[in-house]
Formats: C-alpha cells, sequence, structure tokens
C-alpha cells in the first residue's frame, strides 16, 4: 500500500536517506527501526512531506505524494510524535476533532467519532471536557492516537511515540496499540530504536543503518536470516535465541496428543511465554487450547529448541 | 546574482542611499526659530566626502552578500561605524562652511537624510554585532570606542557649526549642572528606593502570603502617570512643611515608583535560587547565613542585577519629567525647549537623557554577573 | 471588588468634578475658580482616551504584523534586529521620544499620537515575538503533520497560546501611554495633563490635584481591565483550572 523507491533525502551534502525502497502491504504493522541517526525519523517524514524528497517516489496507494498539495495529503494520514504535541488551549475533544473539523464534518458526526475514539483508546467519556495538562503522559499520547485516528486514515505514521513515557507506560500503551491495530486494520509505519518493540508488534520490520535500508521482511526473518553482522548484533546478538521464542509462536510447535492436566496456554502466545509458565509450573509439558472447538494439544520443553 | 545573505543589512544600506540621495542632509535658517531649508548630500558643502560617504553605504550593501562569519561581521562593523563618524564629521564640516558665510545669529541644523542614514548605520552596527554573536563586554567595547569618537569629534571642534553645538556653548555651565542634578536625582531615588524595597522584596519571598497584598499597593503607584503623582505629593508634602516643588517630591516619588520593580526582582532573584539547591546546603549543614552568602545570592544575583537595570534606566527617564515641578535635571532643557519653540534647545536635554539611559543600561548589562561564575 | 470599587470612583469623580467645587474652595480659598474650567473633565478624559486609543491600536496592529514576520520562516533574517530595536528602544524615556516628535510634527495632538504609538509599539512587539516562540515546537510539529495549513496554524494555535504574553506587552504599552499623554499636554495636547500642567504653571494646586486624581484612577482603572481580561485569557488557553 506504501511503495518507496529509490528515496533519497541529501542535506548540506550528505545523504540522510540513502537510495531506500520498500513496500508495506495493506493493513500491515511496518516496524522502521535503527540506531540514532540511521535515517528512520527523515524517512517517516518524507511519506507525510514534512521534509521535502531529493531523489525517489513515495506512493500511497497509486497515488504519488508529490502530486497532492501537502496540507491534503497530510489530512489523510494519522501522525503521532514523541513529543506529543496536543493543543494545550484545547479540550480533549477539541484535539481529536481537529481534522474532522479542517474536512468539515457535521458536528454530530464529529460528536459520535470522539466517542467512539474514547472507548476505542479505553479512556471514560468525561475525559472529552478536559484540558491536555491535566491528564498523564499516557493519557495525553493515547489522546494523540486517538486524534490521529480521528479523520478515518488510510495510513498512520508514528515516530517513537512513547519515547517520552516511562517503560510501564509504554508496555502498557504498546499492548493497546497491538490491539487497536488488530480492530482498525490501519496501515501503520512505527519508527522506534527499540528492537524488541519492533518485534513484538510488526508484521514487518525495516532495519535502517547510516541512511540506508539493511533488511526488510517479517520479525521472523530478520532473527533467523540477518541480512549481515551489523542485523545480527543488532537484533539482538548474545540474547538472539530469547528473542527467537519471543517471536515464535506456540501453534508451530504443537504436538497433537492427549492434553495433560492444569490451565491451557493459546496457541497465539509466544513460546517465551510457554517457558516461562514451564519454569513456573516446574514441569516440561504444557497444555495448548484448541481453537474453534478442535481438540487441542500441548507443547514440549524440547519443542522449544528445535 | 546570488541571494543576499543577510537581508537586513541590505535593506538598511538601501534605505540609507535612498534617504542621502532623495532628502535633506543638512539645514540652513536663518534663526534658531524657524525651520531651515534642507540641502542634499552634494549640494551641502563637504567636497570629497559625499563621494566617500556614498561608496561607503554602497560597500554596505555589497557586504549583505558575504558570508556569515565573525570577521565579515567584523568588516561590516567597521564599515559601518566609518560611516557614521563620517556623516557626524560631514555634517560638522558643512555647518562651519555654512557659518562663516552667514550672519551670526543663523542656524545649521540636521536634515532627514541624516538622521536616516545614522539610524540605518547604527542599526547595521546593531545587526553585526548580533550576527557575530558578540558578547557584553564586545558590545560595550564597540560602544565605547563610538561614543569617544564622536566625542573627540565635538572635542576638536569639527562640530563646531551645528546648532545643537551652539545651544551647547551657550549654556556650557548650566549644562554641567543639570548633568549633576539629573544624576543626583537618579541616585538619590534608587538608593533609598534599595534600602526599602530589598527588605520589601524578601519579606515577600519568605512570607508568600503577603505579596498579594504588597504587590497590589505598588503596582499601583506604578501605574500613576508621573506627573500626576508629583502634583499629589505636593499637598501631602506642603502639610508636612516641605516645599512641593523642587528636587524633594521628585525625589519621594521617584523612590515610591522604583520600588516595585525593586522588591519584585529581590523576591524573584530570592525564588530564583534553586529550593533543592537550598534544601541541599541546609541538609549539609549550612546556616542560614552561609545559606544566604553561598548559594541563594550567588544564584539570585544575575535576576536581581538585571532588575537593578531597568530600575536605574527607569529612574533616568523619570527624573526628566521632574523638571516640570522643578527638580532641574536634563527635561529643564527639554521643556524650555518646548516652551519656547527652540528645537535644538530640545534635542540639548532629550538626546543627552537617551543617551545616559543607554550607558547606565550598557554598564548595568556588563555588570550582571553571568550564573555559575565566582562572586 | 477592587475593580468594581475604583471604576465606580473614577467615574464619580469624572463627572461630577465641579461637585466637589466647595472642597477645594475651602482648602485653597485663594484659587478661583476651584474647579479647572478651561474643559470639563468628561472632555480632558475623552481627548485623552481617544489619543490613547488611536495609538495604542495603530501600535498593536503595527507589532502583531512586523511581530508575526520576524517569527516565520521567510522573516527570520530580521528577529534579531527587530529584539534589539525592542530592547534598545525601551530604555529610550518616553519623554525624550515626545520630545523628539515635536521638532518633526510640530505641536498638538500628532507629535502625541505619533509619539506614542512609536514608544509603545516596542514592548508590545517584544511581547509578540516572545509569546509566538514560546509556542512548544511539538504542538506546531504536531499542527503541521496533521495538514493545518501555515496561516491555520498562526491563527487557530499560535496567536490563541501567545495571546496572554501579548496582552502582557499591550497593557505595559497602555498604561506609559496613559502617563506619557499627560505630558504631552505640554506640546498642546488637549489630555488630562492639561489641568495639572496649567496648575503647576500658574501654582494653582487644585487644578493639579483634580488633574491627577481623574488620570491617576484613569490608569489605575486600565490597569485592572487588563489584569481581569489577562486572567480570562489564561483560563481559556488552558492555563489555570479550566
Amino acid at each position: 500500500m506504501i511503495e518507496l523507491e529509490h528515496v533519497v533525502r541529501s542535506t548540506g551534502g550528505r545523504r540522510v536517506v540513502d537510495d531506500v525502497s520498500f513496500s508495506v502491504p495493506a493493513g500491515a504493522f511496518c516496524a522502521l527501526v535503527g540506531s540514532s541517526g540511521a535515517g528512520k525519523s527523515t524517512t517517516l517524514k518524507l511519506i507525510n512531506r514534512l521534509v521535502p524528497l531529493t531523489g525517489g517516489a513515495i506512493r500511497i496507494g497509486s497515488t504519488d505524494v508529490a502530486s497532492l498539495p501537502p496540507e491534503a495529503l497530510r489530512r489523510r494520514i494519522g501522525y503521532v510524535i514523541q513529543s506529543i504535541g496536543l493543543f494545550p488551549h484545547w479540550t480533549v475533544a477539541q484535539n481529536i476533532a481537529t481534522v474532522p473539523r479542517l474536512l468539515g464534518w457535521s458536528e454530530a458526526k464529529i460528536g459520535a467519532r470522539v466517542a467512539e475514539l474514547l472507548a476505542l483508546i479505553g479512556l471514560e467519556p468525561s475525559y472529552a471536557a478536559r484540558f491536555p495538562r491535566e491528564l498523564s503522559g499516557g493519557q495525553q499520547q493515547r489522546i494523540g492516537v486517538a486524534r490521529a485516528l480521528a479523520a478515518d486514515p488510510e495510513l498512520l505514521l508514528m515516530d517513537e511515540p512513547f519515547g517520552a513515557l516511562d517503560p510501564l507506560t509504554r508496555t502498557a500503551l504498546a499492548k493497546e496499540l497491538a490491539l487497536i491495530h488488530r480492530r482498525t486494520k490501519k496501515t501503520i509505519v512505527f519508527v522506534t530504536h527499540d528492537i524488541d518493540m519492533a518485534l513484538e508488534l510488526a508484521d514487518v520490520i525495516a532495519i535502517m543503518h547510516e541512511g540506508r535500508l539493511v533488511q526488510f521482511g517479517a520479525p521472523l526473518d530478520i532473527l533467523e536470516r540477518p541480512a549481515s553482522d551489523f542485523v545480527r548484533a543488532f537484533t539482538g546478538g548474545a540474547s538472539l535465541g530469547l528473542k527467537l521464542l519471543g517471536v515464535r509462536r506456540v501453534a508451530d510447535r504443537i504436538r497433537v496428543e492427549p492434553t495433560s492436566a492444569g490451565e491451557p496456554v493459546e496457541p497465539s502466545a509466544s513460546l517465551a511465554e510457554a517457558l516461562s509458565e514451564m519454569v513456573v509450573r516446574q514441569t516440561d509439558r504444557l497444555p495448548v487450547k484448541g481453537e474453534n472447538g478442535a481438540p487441542g494439544g500441548s507443547v514440549r520443553l524440547s519443542d522449544l529448541v528445535r | 546574482m546570488r541571494a543576499p545573505r543577510n537581508a537586513v543589512l541590505l535593506a538598511l544600506a538601501l534605505v540609507a542611499l535612498l534617504a542621502l540621495l532623495g532628502s535633506g542632509f543638512i539645514t540652513h535658517a536663518p534663526n534658531r526659530l524657524v525651520s531651515g531649508t534642507p540641502f542634499t548630500l552634494w549640494n551641502a558643502p563637504g567636497g570629497w566626502r559625499a563621494g566617500l560617504i556614498l561608496t561607503l553605504a554602497v560597500a554596505l550593501a555589497a557586504g549583505a552578500f558575504l558570508t556569515p562569519a565573525r570577521h565579515h561581521s567584523a568588516t561590516i562593523v567597521a564599515t559601518a561605524s566609518l560611516l557614521l563618524l563620517l556623516l557626524l564629521d560631514t555634517a560638522g564640516v558643512a555647518a562651519r562652511d555654512f557659518a562663516a558665510h552667514a550672519p551670526p545669529a543663523a542656524r545649521a541644523g540636521l536634515g532627514a537624510a541624516f538622521w536616516v542614514a545614522s539610524l540605518s548605520t547604527a542599526l547595521a552596527i546593531i545587526d553585526a554585532l548580533q550576527r557575530a554573536r558578540a558578547n557584553p563586554a564586545l558590545r560595550f567595547a564597540v560602544a565605547l570606542a563610538l561614543a569617544a569618537a564622536i566625542l573627540a569629534l565635538a572635542a576638536d571642534g569639527r562640530l563646531d557649526g551645528l546648532s545643537l553645538a551652539r545651544e551647547y556653548d551657550v549654556r556650557r555651565s548650566a549644562f554641567a549642572a543639570e548633568l549633576l542634578r539629573h544624576c543626583a536625582l537618579v541616585a538619590g531615588s534608587v538608593f533609598p528606593a534599595l534600602v526599602i524595597g530589598v527588605p520589601l522584596g524578601i519579606f515577600a519571598a519568605r512570607k508568600p502570603r503577603s505579596r498579594g497584598g504588597l504587590f497590589a499597593v505598588l503596582n499601583v503607584i506604578e501605574t500613576v502617570p508621573s506627573v500626576a503623582l508629583f502634583g499629589l505629593l505636593i499637598a501631602p508634602l506642603a502639610a508636612l512643611g516641605l516645599s512641593g516643588v523642587g528636587p524633594a517630591p521628585a525625589i519621594v516619588a521617584l523612590t515610591l515608583y522604583a520600588l516595585l520593580p525593586v522588591a519584585r526582582n529581590t523576591e524573584a532573584g530570592i525564588l530564583a535560587a534553586d529550593t533543592a539547591a537550598v534544601e541541599a546546603a541546609r541538609g549539609m549543614g549550612m546556616t542560614t547565613g552561609q545559606i544566604f552568602r553561598r548559594v541563594e545570592l550567588p544564584l539570585g544575583l544575575p535576576v536581581f542585577v538585571a532588575g537593578l537595570r531597568i530600575v536605574v534606566v527607569q529612574t533616568i527617564g523619570l527624573a526628566a519629567v521632574a523638571a516640570l515641578i522643578g527638580a532641574g535635571g536634563l527635561g529643564t532643557f527639554i521643556f524650555q525647549g518646548i516652551g519656547q519653540y527652540a528645537i535644538d534647545l530640545v534635542l540639548l536635554g532629550a538626546v543627552p537623557t537617551i543617551a545616559l539611559a543607554l550607558a547606565a543600561d550598557f554598564a548595568l548589562a556588563m555588570m550582571t554577573p553571568r550564573m555559575g561564575q565566582e562572586p | 471588588m477592587a475593580l468594581a470599587a475604583a471604576a465606580l470612583a473614577f467615574a464619580l469623580v469624572t463627572l461630577f468634578m465641579p461637585a466637589l467645587g466647595p472642597l477645594f474652595a475651602r482648602a485653597w480659598p485663594d484659587v478661583t475658580p476651584p474647579i479647572y474650567g478651561f474643559a470639563s473633565f468628561p472632555e480632558l478624559l475623552l481627548s485623552h482616551a481617544e489619543i490613547v486609543a488611536l495609538a495604542s491600536a495603530a501600535a498593536t496592529a503595527a507589532a502583531l504584523a512586523l511581530g508575526i514576520c520576524a517569527t516565520r520562516p521567510w522573516g527570520r533574517d530580521f528577529r534579531p534586529l527587530l529584539g534589539a530595536v525592542a530592547t534598545i528602544g525601551q530604555t529610550f524615556p518616553p519623554v525624550a521620544v515626545l520630545a523628539i516628535a515635536v521638532p518633526v510634527l510640530g505641536y498638538g495632538d500628532v507629535p502625541t499620537f505619533v509619539a506614542l504609538g512609536l514608544y509603545g509599539f516596542l514592548p508590545i512587539v517584544a511581547n509578540v515575538i516572545a509569546g509566538l516562540e514560546g509556542v512548544p515546537s511539538s504542538v506546531r510539529e504536531a499542527a503541521e503533520g496533521m495538514g493545518l495549513s501555515s496561516w491555520q496554524i498562526l491563527r487557530d494555535v499560535e496567536l490563541p497560546l501567545a495571546a496572554p504574553v501579548i496582552l502582557a506587552g499591550v497593557r505595559t504599552s497602555v498604561v506609559i501611554a496613559i502617563g506619557t499623554a499627560t505630558i504631552g499636554s505640554t506640546v498642546g495636547a488637549v489630555t488630562l495633563g492639561t489641568p495639572i500642567i496649567d496648575g503647576l504653571v500658574g501654582d494653582k494646586l487644585p487644578y493639579v490635584i483634580e488633574g491627577a486624581v481623574v488620570v491617576a484612577l484613569f490608569a489605575i482603572v486600565a490597569d485592572m481591565v487588563f489584569e481581569r481580561l489577562d486572567r480570562y485569557l489564561r483560563r481559556h488557553t488552558g492555563e489555570r483550572g479550566g
């Protein structure tokens, strides 16, 4: 749905984004990762033209981003930034309603949408009349996400949205984002320097280093077949095995056999979660829940290391 | 053609050139009461100077195309300073030339071209200093050098032909007396204001509940127009047996006006001392006095001195108004000039007042201790 | 409320000054008439307020225009100089600016208006720049990313957020203007300073006091009104309990 073709951005003679090409399918969650200065934020901003393109082309759907006036383009894209940037002089409801109002929605439609989004991000309707400064950082960023989704954009761009929050809130919001993604099926491009978050959330990961794209693929691909030493080191080096456990699912290792006693685990759970359960229950075998009425099976410790 | 790097400088230089080419540089009047006929730069006597002035102005315009660099800024400052001094010198020479061929009552004044060009040049200097990120000491040095050069020109007699100089000439001793009186008024108000205001500020900082009432009262005083306050003090002072006119009511009023900024900046200075730093100091076992000397004072001093700067400048300005109630000072010339329709007398009072305010501002800016420096 | 009390006192004194005639006559029996007679106090107030209002309006408009330009990407080159001019210009004593306006513009209301406008421009432009630059960059970035045009960002985000600071500048400017207009009577403007100056010159103390009381109350009430406006604005930019 988003295509970047030989995208180049240079400033002051230096190529900040150097011949980057990749394609994000519709409805996918794409994480753009790399260390500081890799060019990932810049690449994101090239998509909504906050930064002008030096070379190459970017297409959303079949539309070249350069063919639309920038404001019109941005109103079709949700944008969430690390510093949140809620308008302090407007209520939560007014903040969320920003783009719908720009697009001329009726007051009734806007009101309904605000209520819908507050429910989506898990906040009480009473929050609508509050001001941003009354809210915690986590709540503010939730509003930031709601604001980005307000006009029902086809695409959501997120630039290290949880970077300014404490670790606990960060984890909670990441989980919520995953849920929102599943429910709304939006295409999301998510910039982060945290490879673990990317592995957790993304359907497809683009790894950048010094302006170039070094690998693009599903989390499992990246972990199992790193394209270079840099990718191998970046994705975790010594703890690679633990990350693999985090990405692989129980459903991939399920054995069809009579289940043992105990609380069954979900087939969608990660092998890491299964391992953790095994340690806690002091067993080397866990029952797995059946899906859609089908009988379940089990997963064994020895299967984890296959 | 490459785009100008410094649009400001280009604009200023063009404005100066337009003014010099289009309007009167010097005016000549038969006496001090009538406005003079203007003469453009090349019609006024001055010879080769006119050409040099125009060349320098064009050079400044060209300077707008230089890449921003410290040494380029220095060149611009030097060129502009030279231009400024040359403008002044040329005006002096032209005036002297007029005086040589005219009756003694005739007056040569400064025309619009002179003022616009001088203002533009001065702004160009300020702009160049800012772009070079000159520290206050450097700016002070440049200002001082320019002031010294101008005074040298005056001392040398080169500006004697100008009507302003003539007015000063006639009133030399009076000018010195009023200047001294003006400074006395300022000093005589700022010191009592400090004596009263600093404790008030400390009180407000230590007892936040009192600050509302205190600052409300001081704010009311501050809002009242100066002339009104002078007038309102006459009756109470008369009841106390003091004269309602003269320096006494002026000093009382000026002190009152200075109280609010002093108190407010003292309070701000004390609050500026980071409470965490104070807490740490207390935890280390420092006494209140030691905390004040070693933590609060060094941290709060910059804020306080910045406030002092505002107080002094404000008082210099208000002291000029005090001339209306007979307190003397440079304002005397301003109001005498207004009454006599004598423009140069007005300038004789206004220009030194402005210069005094600028000098005080500069000097105090220099003395503002930067945070992190040892007392 | 303080504002109501002050406003009431102000209105009463201005409108019913002649009623205080006997008071002044008793205290200063040799001054006749006891109440300043060249013009009525409401007339003086109106003239004074007119000059101040016009000059402040012009100054605010100019300051907004230049301040906005100086904070735009294309006008940024002029920002340092404008800031420096505002700072240095405020060092000039207002009376000196008034005095200099006379040779250029003559006597009367015009030089007073110009001097007031020029001098009043400075604190406002300083505050327009400070207010606009005080808008958090995260807010501006979010607004741009959402697709608001530059004009919409200025109108809906930057100006409302900068409003309290800008208003503080206007407040300073107006209070100073009221004071300087009082002195403007020395150059022939008809203001509340006229009775004061005439009284000082002619040694008629009652006139001085009458003029002083009215103009002092005028300034105080004006300042209090601005204070109210400031509190109202801050509430609506979400700075205090909303």
